[in-house]
């Protein structure tokens, strides 16, 4: 078997003298969609900030496609095909879709083929078609999410990096949403997810991970199938 | 757009004339110091509008100028490539200063630019050797013959320069970054922005422009003492300017000084230093009533009426 796209070894991480993460170890494979799943708090934000260079791990490492980028800046893990769509959306408000669109197209390669990747995106996402002329800050949450989402993928990266991506959306827009991240992921780019929405999140991954104060929990196979049947993480995290 | 860059054409050509019409040399200086103080809030505006740095420290880049100017006439080089000497300076100063505090963030980060140039100003106050302190240094004349005019016409010149330069910045890829890194610095670094680098491309941009202005001013009085040019006056009153007239905005800049120095002209014989107080209510008023300046409010209902006015447009593809 060739390495996988992403692997996350032994990674201890925090903020000043605050520890997020103790012991991270995970790995996403080429084409897969993974999902990061845990309460509250766990570190599965800081594990996707860590990853995208947002936050630079105390110990332990980070391989992009074979790569060390542990200590690489946000901007050069980006050109090297990251892009991290993070939670809230955090659009720019005050610029238009089409231009917030055209941020997410920063990094060298990406800026190349701007034109083609804002057809791609206008393809999977006709309703943000609409809105290109509209500031960010007057749409709906679930039209923001869309194109926090496309202007991630503007950068066409090799990984696309989603924090809560159903967050404080309407169910109905949820389903949406994840049927758009599976469409996305049958596209061929990889995913990693982070995700309240358990149930949502393991149906459209492969694999998962449980992420409990800093650390994977090991005792779990990482199957999404098989977690999504474990009677603890039923009881724990899917209300069942 | 043609429209307004004929206005613009003609309001530059308009200030190049003035000086044949306006013959009294005490005019002259007045509008001196509001084009002088229009290219400060415009080179300011990059860095503290665009980008949404509040520095609260120009006055660093200012006196660099100024004393750039002084001390290297003094080491035998001519006038005017002791300007550019004040630029190189201030350059270096804003490598050491942004490096150093565009670590920070909001608050943190203007309190930071103040120490910079507060330690700067301190500096010449006590390096006698080398500043002559407090007993101050002389600065050559740039001009001779019609001096007030050579002055004029050179504020109007560095002005439309600032003004030009803005506007190939809001035009260009690297004012996006600048204004995506005021939205949001945490997504525009998540989108791969380069944020260090380019505030700090700002802020050099910017300190080049504040230098040449810190040259003039010296020159026009001949003699400077460091609390004059490294002072927090001047720090504030470049950031008045800007927020009065709109940060973020190309004219905004020019109607702020144009308002602060009619007004500090016509109060300044009457309330003294109490004009500092002016200054103080002024951005107190603008900061709770006019967050966007006057120029931003003017474009902003503006924009709201069109919007209100006509249906929403079909939308364009040219994605900047």
């Amino acid at each position: 078997m060739s390495q996988p796209l992403l692997q996350v070894e032994g990674v201890e991480a925090g903020y000043g003298s605050l520890r997020a993460l103790a012991d991270i170890t995970l790995h996403v494979d080429a084409g897969e969609i993974v999902t990061l799943v845990g309460a509250n708090g766990a570190g599965k934000t800081t594990t996707l900030r860590v990853v995208s260079g947002l936050v630079h791990p105390t110990r332990g490492i980070v391989r992009f496609a074979g790569e060390d980028i542990s200590r690489l800046p946000p901007h050069e893990i980006v050109e090297r095909g990251i892009s991290h769509v993070p939670e809230g959306r955090k659009l720019f408000p005050h610029m238009t879709v089409a231009e917030n669109l055209a941020l997410g197209a920063y990094s060298r390669h990406a800026r190349a083929r701007m034109r083609e990747a804002l057809e791609e995106q206008l393809a999977t996402f006709p309703r943000v078609k609409e809105r290109l002329a509209q500031l960010a800050g007057t749409l709906s949450g679930g039209e923001q999410q869309m194109v926090a989402i496309a202007r991630g993928l503007m950068a066409s990266p090799r990984l696309l990096l989603l924090d809560e991506p159903s967050l404080g959306l309407a169910p109905k827009i949820v389903e949406e949403m994840f049927a758009k991240i599976a469409e996305i992921g049958a596209k061929g780019t990889t995913v990693l997810i982070v995700e309240q929405n358990v149930v949502e999140g393991l149906s459209i991954s492969s694999r998962g991970y449980v992420i409990e104060n800093g650390e994977v929990d090991r005792t779990l196979g990482s199957s999404a199938a098989e977690l999504l049947s474990n009677e603890r993480l039923r009881s724990a995290y899917f209300g069942l | 757009m043609t429209r307004s860059h004929a206005l613009a054409a003609a309001a530059f050509a308009g200030a190049l004339l003035v000086p044949f019409v306006v013959r009294s040399d005490y005019t002259l200086q007045v509008l001196f110091r509001l084009f002088l103080f229009s290219a400060l809030g415009l080179a300011w505006n990059l860095v503290g509008g665009y980008a949404g740095q509040l520095s609260l420290g120009h006055s660093a880049y200012f006196g660099a100028g100024a004393y750039g100017l002084a001390l290297s006439t003094r080491l035998g080089l001519p006038a005017w490539p002791s300007v550019g000497v004040g630029i190189l300076v201030a350059m270096l100063f804003a490598l050491v200063i942004g490096g150093v505090s565009f670590r920070l963030r909001g608050p943190y980060f203007a309190l930071a630019t103040i120490a910079c140039a507060e330690i700067l100003r301190l500096s010449a106050k006590n390096l006698t050797g080398l500043t002559g302190g407090d007993v101050g240094a002389a600065v050559p004349a740039l001009f001779s013959g019609q001096v007030v005019r050579s002055f004029y016409w050179s504020a109007v010149l560095l002005a439309s320069l600032a003004a030009a330069a803005t506007l190939a910045v809001t035009r260009s890829r690297f004012g996006y970054y600048l204004m995506a890194i005021r939205e949001d610095e945490d997504t525009a670094l998540s989108v791969g922005i380069d944020t260090a680098k380019t505030k700090l491309a700002a802020l050099l941009i910017s300190a080049a422009l504040t230098a040449v202005a810190g040259s003039l001013y010296a020159s026009l009085f001949l003699y400077i003492v460091p609390d004059q040019v490294f002072g927090l006056d001047i720090s504030n009153e470049v950031a008045i300017v800007a927020m009065l007239g709109g940060v973020g905005t190309i004219a905004g800049p020019i109607v702020g000084a144009l308002i602060l120095e009619t007004a500090s002209e016509l109060f300044k014989n009457v309330f003294l230093e109490a004009h500092l107080l002016i200054y103080g209510g002024l951005l107190v008023f603008v900061v709770l009533f006019l967050p966007d300046g006057i120029v931003g409010t003017i474009v902003r209902r503006r924009t709201l009426a069109r919007r209100r006015a006509k249906p929403p447009r079909a939308p364009d593809h040219a994605a900047a």
